[in-house]
Parts: structure tokens; C-alpha cells; sequence
């Protein structure tokens, strides 16, 4: 799937911006997140979705 | 994946079981299979069949299946019959990674009620058992979501229309949709919102934050110093003072002097024991307070006895009974005030009234001058009416009114004799020192009270320092909370950075990659002449379409027919769908470019020749006929021929026989 396809740019682009390995799966995890949801793309969904990333974020 | 057959009973114009053979794995190595039919005699429903079979409702191809889809025949037998309610099921039998599973869609319709039973549900079966896995969770491992499905599973001529009608944004929605770009955008989108989101949670942290309060600190804490250094000097004084006092009458042996000694020892003992008596007091009143709060439980108590005695003898129902004990309880659950007996009834005490509320205050505060004063009649009216406990509280105030009585009197002949003898002394240095010594002592009272005074001042300031001291402490734990939300805030921006230039460099290769595909798909399809004015497919970053010759020049739109802009698109639309690089089979109503069968021939041929399942529905006499059979035959898996028949008072219904794939059905119209 291209799911997998942009997965492996957006390792490649982390890697040759030299992003901590902890942010790059971070950043994967967020990106398998969203496309997850895909099918929901509503307006609270959209809402729920920040802050389920804003959680994410915490260090 | 093959799909290898498909089962209708009693869907749209599927009456009973049909079964509709889509694969014969004997003639594996020919991946395309057709059915032919008329129009409106079952071709689409195939393809709505499957969706209807894989998406449940979350298919309706604009419809609601329980009211259109149910097929007629069955539901007006079924009414003939008595029966309540009609099965339409469509059943799904696909082959996957060599394993064979059946997909089964169940469909309840009510024939009373004319609408559905239920959600119509799913199951999945392999080898007659039903799959572990979720049949939700079947669906989503090995198919599109549904809305992308329709890449797969189309009807040709709409599929050109929605390309023609608005090219770019249609281009732009497929590849956004289908390749995954709008999840991240989504991603993008959001990263894009948390900077402002933790900018107005700063914002709201630093509006509660006092400003710098260091100075205010110092300035605080200077000024308990000098309270305390107030009090310290005014102690050095009193001592100086009593130091002064003692030395007063030393060495005077006199007899007035020692009587005037002994008063004043006198005074002191009896002020002792007024002060002893105060916190005796004040102890009671301790109790005094934890006693009238507690009134109201052992009041109820008391009040629920003797009420329950009155009417042992009185002989009232059980219902009254009940209705009051629950009255009762309810009052003291929400915060009982009292309650009487007047006349044999209870009634509820309305609240107390401020003035009348029972408070004990220091005894010197109670003015035991006025005989039975209105208030402390009042108190103990209340207490009595309060409380079986009530008489000692009573007895209490009794005692110390009498104590305070006789020992204030006491007090003040003392204090009287002290200051006679001082007013009648003729000893003129005696009268001096008497003098003096209630001098020192006022003095010492108002060096005391003004200590109590400071103490009081120092305290409310000692209180704001801790105030200020908490707020600082609150204030660091604010300055973290920052400065973490700020470093949110740079992840945030970075994760966004890394997002955007990961969706460019994405798209640019996806998009060498499809127009490279797409390009090949575009030469092997036009007429060979062709190839060198089309030559190849671009769609840039901008989803700007192009078609380019040899020398890579661009055609302009003007001239590009209809037909190779057709080509165009469909070539970039199948090689963007195999890109994705999902085994689905493609069902596909119509033929992909009706104008020349020749495109069709070449273009279907690539499609065939890579091997992957195409099942297509066709038109006899208009797509289907012994030209297009001619070129089709070296693809050909199955050929199924799809009529109906009247059946009489219902609508027709729909058969399908399965044809040889060696020779063109031949039609009688």
C-alpha cells in the first residue's frame, strides 16, 4: 500500500534532517494515527485529533 | 485476489439463488471474464451486489436496500404465503493469497413493515467455518475503504465523465484520496494548528501569573522585623517597668505599705482566678458548641420516642406513622433546624433567626447585670426546647454566672481599698509611691495592649509574606509548564517542516513513477502512427494534466481530441490504482473507451496481459460483438450471458447462464 511508501520518505526525510530517532517514531506514530482515521475527517474528529496529538507530544 | 463467484438470492432483479461463476480456475491464464446482457437486465447489479456483499451499508449506491433492493418477486410471494420477512443475501466467494473464503451479506426485510429488520451482517466463512478474525477487520486488511473502492469497482463511462467534467480537481482528489496524500495534509494541517493551540494555552498560563513579587517580599519581611523589634523594645520596658515597681517599696517596712503590698497580691490572685475561670469557660464552650451541634441528633432522638409514645396509646395507622417518622428524617437530612411537640404534633422549628441563634462568647462579653436579658432567655429557651442535654448546658451558664458574680464583686472592693489608699495617705513619699505604682501598672497595661497591637499587625503581615511565598512557588510551577508548551510548540513547527518536504519529495516520486507507467500504458494504446505525437503522460505537482510527444514538446489542449484525452487519463488512472499495489480485481461496467474498439483492444489487452482479474460487463450488439470477441477471446476466463424473463404478475427476473468462452453467444434480436 502507499501507505508504507510514504512512510519510508518520511523516514528518509527525518533521517536526512537528522531527527532523533525517538521524534521519528514519534512522527510515524502520528502519521499511522491519522490515516487511521482516514473515514472521520469531521470538524470534532478534527478537534479530538489535536488533541490526541497534543498528547502525543508530551515529552 | 480472484473473485471467484458470486450468489444472489432475492437481490434487485436476483430471484431465489443465482449464481453468477466469475473464475474458472481451470482457465487460470485467462484473467478476464465478461457478462452480457442487455440494459436493465442485471450487469450493474453485479457490481453493487459486491459492494452491497463487502460494505454492508455503508454501500447504498444512492439507495436504501431494504425499500429498493429486496427483489419484488420475493417479497409479493412471501406476502402470498404469510411468510414475515425475506432473506436477500449476496455471498461473495474470493480467492486470496491461495486461501478461499466465502463472504456472506445478510439482509432481513420486513415484509409488514416494508423496511429492513436489522443491519444486514456479514460473515465470512473458510473452509465452512467462520474466520477468527472480525469480518470489519477482514474487509479492512485485504480491501480499499469504500469510498475508494470505486477505483476498482466503476462504471467506465462515469468514470471519464467525472475525469472530463473538472480535470484538475478530479486529478487532484483521485491521487489525494487514493495514494494517501490527504492523510498528510490532515497530519500537516494539524501540526499546523498546535503552535496557535499552545500559543492560547501560554497566553491564559501568564495571565494568571502575578508580576515580579521579589520586591514586594523584601519589603514585607523588613516590615515584620521592625514589629518584632517593636515588640521586643516595649518588652525591655515593661521589665524596666516592673524592675521599677518591685524596687518601689524595698526596704520600707511600714506598716501601710505592707497593707498596700498585700492588697495589690490580693487583686493579682483574684484576677488569676478570673482569667482561670475564662478559659474554664471558654473550654466549655468548646464542648458547649460541639453539644448544640450534636442537639439536633439526640433532639430527633428524644422527639421520635416521645412521639412514638404518644401515639402508641393513640392508635393512629401505620401509614400516618410512617408518613411522619419519614418527615422527620428527611428534616434532619436536610440540615434538621427542630422540631417541637405542640398539642400532641410535631411541627418543624423554622429556622432560627440570627438574634435568636444559640452562640456562647467569651463570659466577660455576656451582660449578666440584666436579670433574665431578653437574649439570654432566649438562649436558653432554645437550648431547653433543643435538647434533653439542654438542662446542663443551662446548669453550666447558671455556674459561671455565679462565679463571675461574686468574684467581680470581690475584685472591685480590692480594687477599691488599693485606691482609697492611695487617695487618703498622709505620708506624702508613701503617697507618692502608691501613686507611682498604679502609674507603672497603667502603664504596663497600655505597653501590653499596644504589644497585642504590633503582635496582631505582625501577624496579618507574616500571613501576606506567606502568600506571596506560595504564589512564587505557584508562579515556578507556571514557568515550567511554559516552557514545556514552548517546546512543544518547536516540535510542533519541526514535525511540520519534516511532514511538507517528505509530502513533496513523495509526490514528485509517485508522480515519476505513475507518468513513466502511465506514459508506456498511453503508447501501447494509441494507434502505433501515434506514438510519437503521444508520447508520454505528465501530471505535474500542480495536478496539471499534459501529454507530450517524442521530442517532449506539449501538445496543446486544441489539438488533443476527446479520445486521446481519454486515453490519457484512463492510462494514468489504471497505473495510479496499480500503484497502489493492492490485488483487487477491477469490475468494470462498460468498456473503458467507447469511441474506437481498437483503444479498448489495446488497452484492456495490457491490463490482461499483466494477469490481473478484470471482470467486465458488456452490451451485446454495441461493445459486444464478434470483433470485440475476436480480440477478447485470448483473455477470455468466463463469458456469462444475463437475460430475464416476465414471470407473470411480478417484475421479471434476472438468469444467467454461463456461455463457452471459445465462441461468441450469438443473440436472437
Amino acid at each position: 500500500m502507499s501507505e508504507d511508501k510514504i512512510k519510508n520518505v518520511i523516514k528518509k526525510v527525518a533521517k536526512e534532517k537528522e531527527m532523533e530517532e525517538k521524534n521519528r517514531e514519534l512522527l510515524l506514530e502520528l502519521y499511522d494515527h491519522v490515516s487511521e482515521h482516514r473515514e472521520e475527517a469531521s470538524d470534532s474528529r478534527k478537534k479530538t485529533l489535536i488533541r490526541k496529538i497534543n498528547n502525543k507530544m508530551e515529552e | 485476489m480472484k473473485f471467484k463467484k458470486v450468489i444472489f438470492k432475492n437481490f434487485k432483479p436476483y430471484h431465489d439463488e443465482v449464481e453468477i461463476d466469475l473464475f474458472d480456475q481451470d482457465r487460470k491464464k485467462f484473467p478476464i471474464s465478461i457478462n452480457v446482457g442487455p440494459n436493465a437486465h442485471g450487469k450493474t447489479s453485479i457490481s453493487e451486489g459486491i459492494m452491497w456483499c463487502l460494505y454492508g451499508e455503508n454501500f447504498s449506491g444512492g439507495t436504501n436496500w431494504d425499500t429498493e433492493w429486496v427483489n419484488d418477486v420475493a417479497i409479493n410471494m412471501g406476502k402470498e404465503k404469510g411468510n414475515d420477512e425475506v432473506n436477500m443475501m449476496v455471498e461473495l466467494q474470493v480467492e486470496i493469497e491461495g486461501e478461499q473464503y466465502r463472504l456472506i451479506r445478510n439482509g432481513i426485510y420486513d415484509i409488514q413493515k416494508e423496511e429492513k429488520k436489522r443491519k444486514p451482517a456479514l460473515k465470512i466463512l473458510q473452509d465452512g467455518e467462520p474466520i477468527e478474525q472480525s469480518p470489519v477487520g477482514f474487509i479492512n486488511d485485504h480491501f480499499l475503504p469504500v469510498d475508494l473502492m470505486k477505483y476498482y469497482i466503476f462504471d467506465a463511462d462515469d468514470m471519464l465523465t467525472l475525469f472530463e467534467q473538472d480535470r484538475k480537481k478530479t486529478i487532484k482528489r483521485t491521487i489525494d484520496r487514493i495514494v494517501g496524500i490527504k492523510d498528510i495534509d490532515n497530519l500537516s494541517e494539524t501540526l499546523a494548528k498546535l503552535p496557535q493551540y499552545y500559543e492560547n494555552q501560554i497566553t491564559e498560563i501568564e495571565s494568571k501569573i502575578p508580576g515580579d513579587m521579589t520586591d514586594k517580599l523584601k519589603q514585607r519581611r523588613k516590615e515584620k522585623k521592625r514589629k518584632e523589634n517593636a515588640i521586643q523594645d516595649l518588652k525591655e520596658e515593661i521589665d524596666e517597668l516592673k524592675d521599677e515597681k518591685n524596687n518601689l517599696f524595698k526596704g520600707d517596712e511600714s506598716s501601710r505599705a505592707k497593707q498596700f503590698t498585700k492588697l495589690t497580691e490580693e487583686r493579682n490572685e483574684l484576677q488569676d482566678k478570673l482569667q482561670d475561670l475564662n478559659e474554664e469557660f471558654l473550654e466549655d464552650q468548646i464542648e458547649g458548641e460541639q453539644l448544640i451541634s450534636l442537639m439536633d441528633l439526640f433532639f430527633l432522638n428524644d422527639i421520635i420516642n416521645r412521639f412514638e409514645n404518644e401515639y402508641e396509646e393513640k392508635a393512629i395507622s401505620h401509614g400516618e406513622f410512617e408518613s411522619l417518622v419519614n418527615e422527620l428524617s428527611s428534616t434532619l437530612n436536610n440540615q434538621f433546624e427542630g422540631i417541637i411537640i405542640d398539642e400532641n404534633k410535631p411541627k418543624l422549628i423554622k429556622k432560627l433567626n440570627n438574634k435568636n441563634k444559640i452562640e456562647l462568647k467569651d463570659i466577660n462579653a455576656l451582660n449578666f447585670e440584666e436579670e433574665e436579658s431578653t437574649i439570654e432567655r432566649s438562649i436558653k429557651n432554645e437550648i431547653r426546647r433543643a435538647s434533653p442535654r439542654s438542662e446542663e448546658v443551662c446548669d453550666q451558664f447558671e455556674y459561671y454566672k455565679d462565679k463571675i458574680k461574686s468574684l467581680t464583686r470581690e475584685l472591685e472592693g480590692v480594687e477599691n481599698d488599693i485606691k482609697n489608699m492611695g487617695e487618703t495617705e498622709e505620708n506624702r513619699e508613701l503617697k507618692r509611691k502608691f501613686k507611682r505604682f498604679q502609674e507603672i501598672e497603667q502603664e504596663i497595661e497600655e505597653k501590653r495592649e499596644r504589644i497585642s497591637d504590633i503582635e496582631r499587625m505582625r501577624d496579618k503581615i507574616a500571613s501576606k509574606i506567606e502568600d506571596i511565598e506560595n504564589k512564587m512557588d505557584i508562579t515556578a510551577d507556571r514557568q515550567v509548564e511554559i516552557d514545556k508548551l514552548e517546546r512543544k510548540k518547536e516540535r510542533a513547527n519541526y514535525f511540520k517542516e519534516i511532514i511538507e518536504e517528505a509530502k513533496k519529495e513523495f509526490l514528485d516520486d509517485f508522480l515519476t513513477e505513475v507518468n513513466r507507467e502511465a506514459s508506456e500504458f498511453l503508447r501501447n494504446t494509441v494507434r502505433e502512427e501515434e506514438r510519437k505525437r503521444f508520447h508520454s503522460i505528465k501530471v505535474d505537482p500542480n495536478y496539471n494534466f499534459h501529454i507530450k510527444k517524442e521530442n517532449g514538446e506539449e501538445l496543446s489542449e486544441g489539438k488533443i481530441n476527446r479520445v486521446t484525452i481519454q486515453i490519457g487519463l484512463m492510462s494514468f488512472f489504471i497505473s495510479m490504482s496499480q500503484y497502489i499495489g493492492k490485488d483487487i480485481p477491477y469490475v468494470i461496467d462498460g468498456m473503458l473507451i467507447r469511441s474506437d474498439p481498437g483503444h479498448d483492444k489495446r488497452m484492456i489487452g495490457q491490463v490482461g496481459e499483466k494477469g490481473e482479474q478484470l471482470i467486465m460487463h458488456m452490451i451485446p450488439g454495441k461493445e459486444y460483438n464478434e470483433a470485440t470477441f475476436d480480440w477478447l477471446s485470448s483473455y477470455l476466463n468466463i463469458q456469462n450471458y444475463i437475460y430475464r424473463e416476465d414471470v407473470g404478475a411480478s417484475e421479471p427476473i434476472s438468469y444467467v447462464e454461463k456461455k463457452a468462452p471459445d465462441r461468441v453467444i450469438e443473440f436472437s434480436f
